[in-house]
């Protein structure tokens, strides 16, 4: 097989984003250093062609940003991006452009993410006419074709977004995203806004897209039966870094980080196992303006050690293609 | 997965319509705009058809008719509202008055707003520098008082309808630009916005075709209410004698002339200063009607 | 049987024939559209469904908190066995806070931001004659703090409310409905706002609490899981109206509606990651257009041409209630 074969689609490595809070006019006359939130802290990744990596945490996590600065929709601060092995971190945004068809982003919030002064048709074609050349009829005579694929129909076309359902606007935000047959979509949080049956019908559509097309995700999300049940691998975040990360089965099933654990034990269960405690996770997490030394989820960890309040751990492989950042796990470093 | 979204029938009668048309139902429902409405629009008819609505040259003095009072007071059906000082025709005076003070107030708020909405458009959503220059300006600006900024400008200026137009809107597209600047600085965020970025629009399209038409309603909305402020600011500016000069006739300068015999003859100043107080009065009503139907969320 | 058998057998919250409407132009909208519902002493009740429901409205007409022009009518509502029908609003309002308290689901807009936490706590209890003197209802306010668990209660006191982190706001907002010790706590998705881990700890807290102060809970929520693991009992709302009602247990082992089924189907299941989801096809019904049969029957996968009649809540075992003209039928597949 080529190199090129095994180069994954996507890579990201020591990835950083910081964005400065903004200073008070004191703060700027004095000419102090503005503070910074670090939202995403040294996150590095590899996605697979034609995989869905699932990426877990909760609100704050930086979750989001880091699918939004894989996307170059933010800048990083420091770190790599590498799409089909060619270093995009640097890249200017007309010389990226091109590259924008085949990398897509479905929002969370299936209000905001559509512009309510346009109609169907202009929001759908808006990809084509900006990317094809397509002119105002050719964008909605093809939206109007492809909006059966996601299961609106051609009379929508001329519609406004507040015309419909939550469910249905979500489907209007994928057929925006993947009518340029892009190879790799960010899923933030898809179904997070939406009641449970029409959140199962929205899995179905982005996985039928998947089978047809071959399309990779990076699904993210805060709920871990959603993430189980669309992901093969999935990365646990905290306070912007990846905790752990592997197959599906090793972190749900065999989890190695406590905070992993912990999110484990709290999800709500259909059927909760009798005699199963639930760990507790003492307070809050803590801010991202001046995080713990150490290992970041030292304050609520309830298995602490001395060594954790002094040392950043390092990801170690637990098991192939397992890896865990904390200091209960002594093997080679990742 | 074949659900029914496509053959589910449109839940609410209002839910065809598009945003504007939406706003527009909403608007015609409410009657008292609607009235206030019909009042302006007849305003500027009589602005505009002035040479066949005005029964008399507005600048024709008559000495024989000086102070003549209004045909319900002794005076004749001719000269239904009276004459001034010199005895020109008030009726005639006030509809080529309107022109001065209409014109000057849309004028004004239609420079001042496609300023303001660049200026604002481009602070809010570029940021950076060009930020702090148009919001330094902006503070700036706002530290005068508008009618001593314009009395100043005025008064190295020299008078003149090109110059009041000038002197307003110097300080007049402060007021859109800061509510573009806000509203655009909200929008940026938005997810529709990072869709387009995503999708590797341009900054220009972004502004233009994605920010700019969602915020036009609260503009719009101003706009009208300005219009009325900037028909009392040129007035007052004409009261004092440093608007359109002698002898064209303005709203401003009438209630001026009628100062000294404000006694004896109170329909000089009366009526221009009653011409003020309706139109004005209409188009605020006309703005809070389009603010209710367009616009929910700002206040007044 | 004497009079007062039948007041002890009584249940602490009973909702007859319950319907709240709203005009909307050109007809009226059934937000809630005959709920029977009871809450015994002492229990969780789970009430579960999807956004519009009706599931909060129902406790909002229930409290009288369903503002004009929404119009709210009953067969029964008694509360205590004190008949709230009859009530004027004054003591209406002594009720709510007092005896029947509710918590809603975003902490920050119903915690007022202009005041500190004391002041917020320490009003309803004054206004509920809880506390004689501010001194002493500040006492209260502190203990009732540290029975939420909320860290230096002493100092924090003293904080407002945008001064809290999300999870600590929701037990500031506990504590606000506890302070006066309440016979039944409505918590409206109490934790859709929050975090798993910091979901799990309001909700462990909820259950201690009503351990501990031995009231009762009203849990509404859109999550099964969250109904599971914490309620007795559970209803299930669509479209306005109760579907089925019965134990926790046996309505998510052995669910009876379609729609309750249809539901699980639906859900991604944490122990059987590849077990395929079904989602339910379609839309739920506009409340302004509500069939006269079943509201399920358009989305149902287990309708037949029978199921085109109005249907009512029926029990089909003791405890066990469902609406479903085919229950007897179709109620273990």
């Amino acid at each position: 097989m080529s190199e090129t074969a095994h180069a994954p689609l996507l890579e990201a490595r020591d990835l950083v984003k910081r964005f400065p809070l903004p200073a008070s006019f004191v703060d700027r006359m004095l000419g102090r250093v503005p503070a910074e939130v670090g939202a995403v802290a040294g996150v590095s990744l590899a996605i697979d062609r034609g995989e869905t990596l699932g990426v877990i945490g909760e609100s704050g996590c930086g979750k989001s940003t880091l699918g939004r600065v894989l996307l170059k929709l933010y800048e990083a601060t420091s770190g790599e991006i590498r799409f089909e092995g060619a270093d995009i971190t640097a890249m200017s945004e007309a010389a990226f452009r091109p590259l924008r068809r085949r990398m897509q982003i479905v929002f969370q919030d299936p209000y905001a993410s559509l512009n309510p002064r346009r109609t169907v048709g202009e929001i759908v074609g808006l990809p084509l006419r900006l990317h094809d050349g397509a002119s105002r009829r050719e964008a909605e005579e093809r939206a109007a074709e492809f909006l059966p694929h996601v299961g609106l129909s051609s009379d929508h076309l001329r519609r406004y977004p507040h015309q419909f359902s939550g469910g249905q606007r979500q489907r209007i935000g994928i057929a925006r995203a993947l009518i340029l047959n892009p190879d790799f979509v960010v899923c933030d949080e898809p179904v997070s806004a939406l009641d449970v049956s029409i959140q199962a019908q929205i899995l179905e559509l982005l996985q039928q897209f998947k089978a047809e097309s071959g399309l990779t995700y990076l699904f993210i999300s805060h709920d871990l039966a959603v993430v189980g049940r669309v992901s093969r691998r999935i990365a646990v975040m905290y306070l912007g870094q990846v905790v752990e990360i592997g197959p599906r089965e090793a972190i749900l099933r065999a989890p190695a980080h406590p905070y992993t654990r912990a999110l484990i034990a709290a999800a709500p269960r259909l059927r909760p196992e009798p005699g199963v405690e639930r760990i507790h996770l003492g307070g809050d997490l803590p801010s991202p303006i001046s995080p713990p030394p150490g290992c970041r989820f030292q304050t609520r960890c309830p298995v602490v050690k001395q060594i954790c309040t002094r040392v950043e751990p390092v990801a170690t492989v637990v098991a192939p293609g397992h890896h865990v950042s904390c200091h209960l796990h002594k093997g080679e470093p990742a | 997965m074949t659900d029914d979204t496509a053959t589910r029938p449109a839940p609410r009668s209002h839910d065809a319509l598009s945003p504007f048309e939406l706003g527009l139902a909403r608007f015609l429902e409410n009657r008292l705009a609607v009235a206030s409405a019909v009042v302006v629009v007849l305003f500027v008819a009589a602005a505009i058809f002035a040479p066949w609505v005005a029964p008399h040259d507005p600048d024709e003095a008559d000495l024989f008719r000086r102070l003549q009072p209004p045909a319900w007071l002794g005076g004749e059906w001719a000269h239904p509202l009276g004459c001034d000082g010199l005895g020109r025709d008030i009726v005639s005076r006030l509809v080529y008055g309107s022109r001065v003070s209409i014109l000057v107030g849309v004028l004004v708020v239609a420079i001042a707003t496609a300023v303001g909405i660049l200026a604002g458009l481009a602070a809010g959503y570029l940021g950076g520098l060009v930020d702090r220059l148009v919001s330094g300006l902006v503070d700036v600006l706002l530290g005068f008082p508008y009618l001593i900024f314009a009395i100043g400008l005025m008064a190295m200026m020299g008078p003149g309808f090109q110059n009041i137009i000038l002197a307003l809107v110097y300080k007049e597209w402060v007021v859109p630009c800061r509510i573009v600047r806000g509203e655009t600085l909200v929008a940026r965020e938005l997810e529709y916005v990072e869709a387009a970025r995503s999708l590797g629009a341009s900054g220009r399209h972004i502004m233009l075709r994605e920010i700019l038409p969602n915020i036009v309603s609260p503009v719009v909305v101003v706009a009208t209410v300005r219009i009325a402020q900037v028909i009392i600011l040129e007035a007052s500016l004409s009261f004092l004698g440093l608007g359109v000069q002698p002898p064209t006739a303005s709203w401003g300068s009438m209630v001026a002339d009628g100062r000294e015999f404000l006694i004896d003859a109170w329909w000089v100043s009366t009526f221009p200063g009653l011409a003020i107080l309706v139109l004005v009065l209409a188009i605020n009503i006309v703005s809070q009607g389009l603010r209710d139907a367009f616009d929910p969320r700002i206040q007044a | 049987m004497t009079a007062s058998a039948e007041a002890a057998r009584e249940p602490l919250l009973l909702i007859e024939g319950l319907t709240t409407t709203f005009p909307v132009r050109g007809g009226t909208v059934t937000a809630v559209d005959g709920v029977d519902l009871v809450v015994h002493e002492g229990e969780c009740l789970g009430v579960v469904g999807e956004s519009g429901s009706g599931k909060s409205v129902t406790f909002l007409s229930v409290l009288g908190l369903v503002r004009h022009p929404g119009r709210v009518t009953a067969r029964r509502l008694r509360f205590a066995g004190r008949d709230l029908a009859a009530l004027d609003e004054a003591s209406r309002r002594d009720l709510r806070g007092r005896d029947i308290a509710i918590t809603m689901q975003d902490a920050l807009t119903a915690l007022n931001p202009a005041f500190t936490v004391a002041t917020q706590i320490t009003e309803v209890l004054l206004a509920h004659g809880r506390a004689r003197s501010r001194a002493e209802a500040r006492r209260a306010a502190i203990d009732i703090m540290r029975l939420v668990g909320i860290p230096a209660p002493e100092t924090r006191i003293d904080d407002y409310p945008h001064q809290f982190s999300g999870g600590m706001r929701q037990r500031i907002m506990i504590a606000t409905a506890l302070a006066c010790r309440p016979k039944l706590l409505v918590a409206d998705e109490p934790t859709t706002a929050l975090d798993v881990t910091i979901q799990a700890q309001v909700l462990d807290l909820i259950g201690d609490l009503r351990r501990e102060l031995g009231m009762s809970v009203v849990l509404i929520t859109h999550d099964l899981g969250v109904v599971a693991e914490n309620t007795d009992r559970v209803a299930v709302f669509y479209a306005g109206q109760v579907v089925e009602q019965g134990l926790t247990r046996e309505v998510i082992d052995r669910p009876a509606h379609p729609y309750t089924r249809g539901l699980l189907a639906s859900m991604p299941s944490f122990d059987d990651l590849d077990r395929p989801i079904r989602a339910i096809p379609g839309q739920v019904p506009d409340p302004a257009r509500l069939p006269a049969h079943c509201r399920f029957y358009d989305r149902c996968a287990e309708a037949r041409e029978s199921c085109r009649v109005p249907v009512d809540l029926r029990e089909i075992e003791p405890g066990r209630l469902v609406r479903c003209a085919r229950a007897g039928e179709v109620a273990d597949v």
